[in-house]
């Protein structure tokens, strides 16, 4: 199969703030982004991010 | 009771009080039923089969998403089915709720049993669905207004499917028994899928260009389709039997075999498999 990564999704309501909503694996960008419309269809957003989840630099660990 | 709440019927008009659509031509008017026959069923069996699949894909997320487009094609058949009511043909064919609700068929033959394997889902996503999307295009200018309204409406949920198709037949083709199993779909699907849009200067498409509810003919809906779904196959290394001639400037195709086609149905005649 096609090798897939993570990619970590993040969307916003209308006047809400950017948040962290899941995640998806993929074989690449343009397929995480459908997955991740057709997936996490909750609300009508008015934005909708994916980052491959290797992207990320964790700053703070939790204890 | 004819009373309705105070106000909605500027939003939602009683159908008693929507103008009928007239047709003058009565060859167009058949054709026109034809067409939105043909649409809606091709949208109900193509959901209809992908969702006897929307538990079983490589990964959570194609099923999950495979799910999706099956509520998507399955909503499309029935906002379209509504129109054959309101045109003003006699007796035009019943919307489909279930699969034996209506003898006749109007889809491609492909989609007439359950799918054996996963590659049927992603031949019929790549090759069925870019055809409908072809036609859809062709009446979402359509002076028969509440088609094109539906038609553009789809086209606009379709983006997503459509990338959603071209995602899995990367995934399938990326090793080689993908892409043999693909192939063999193909193999069985493709010439449908050219002769589904008729022959050259077929009279029923025509008739429905000059009464302005289609802007394409069946050749430039089928040129247009094989731009669309030639160059991805090719990529996946899926053969097809066409080759663009850059001197005329369009996809050649070889001769199609009309002896087998049923233009009312829109669908290869193919012999019953015997039990």
């Amino acid at each position: 199969m096609r090798p897939v990564e993570n990619y970590e999704v993040f969307t916003a309501r209308p006047d809400r703030p950017l948040r962290h909503n899941g995640n998806v694996r993929a074989a690449s960008p343009r397929d995480a982004a459908v997955y991740a419309h057709l997936m996490y269809d909750e609300w009508r957003w008015r934005e909708m991010f994916v980052v491959p989840s290797k992207a990320l630099v964790r700053v703070i660990r939790p204890e | 009771m004819s009373e309705r709440p105070e106000g909605t019927e500027e939003i939602a008009p009683a159908r008693s009080s929507m103008e009928e659509f007239m047709v003058e031509d009565d060859e167009a008017l058949a054709a026109l039923v034809n067409l939105i026959a043909v649409l809606g069923d091709n949208e109900y069996f193509l959901g209809r089969r992908v969702s006897e699949w929307a538990d079983a894909g490589p990964l959570l997320e194609s099923t999950a998403a495979c799910a999706a487009i099956t509520q998507d094609k399955l909503g499309h058949s029935r906002v379209l089915y509504p129109l054959l009511e309101e045109l003003p043909w006699p007796n035009p064919p019943t919307s489909l709720q279930g699969e034996q609700d209506r003898r006749r068929r109007y889809s491609v033959s492909f989609l007439d049993e359950p799918f054996k394997s996963w590659s049927n889902v992603v031949a019929a996503l790549a090759l069925v669905g870019p055809a409908v999307n072809v036609v859809l295009e062709s009446v979402a200018t359509s002076k028969y207004e509440n088609l094109a309204k539906r038609a553009q409406r789809i086209l606009d949920e379709e983006r997503l499917t459509s990338a959603y198709a071209e995602g899995l037949v990367r995934q399938i083709a990326y090793n080689e028994r993908g892409r043999k199993l693909l192939q063999e779909r193909v193999d069985e699907l493709f010439l449908e899928m050219l002769c589904w849009f008729g022959p050259e200067g077929e009279e029923g498409i025509e008739v429905l260009k000059r009464e302005g509810l289609v802007s394409m003919s069946n050749e430039e809906m089928r040129q247009t389709y094989l731009s669309r779904v030639v160059p991805l196959l090719k990529e996946a290394r899926v053969e097809v039997p066409v080759e663009w001639d850059e001197r005329e400037q369009r996809w050649e195709y070889g001769d199609l075999p009309w002896n087998e086609w049923n233009q009312l149905q829109r669908r290869l005649q193919r012999p019953k498999k015997s039990a």
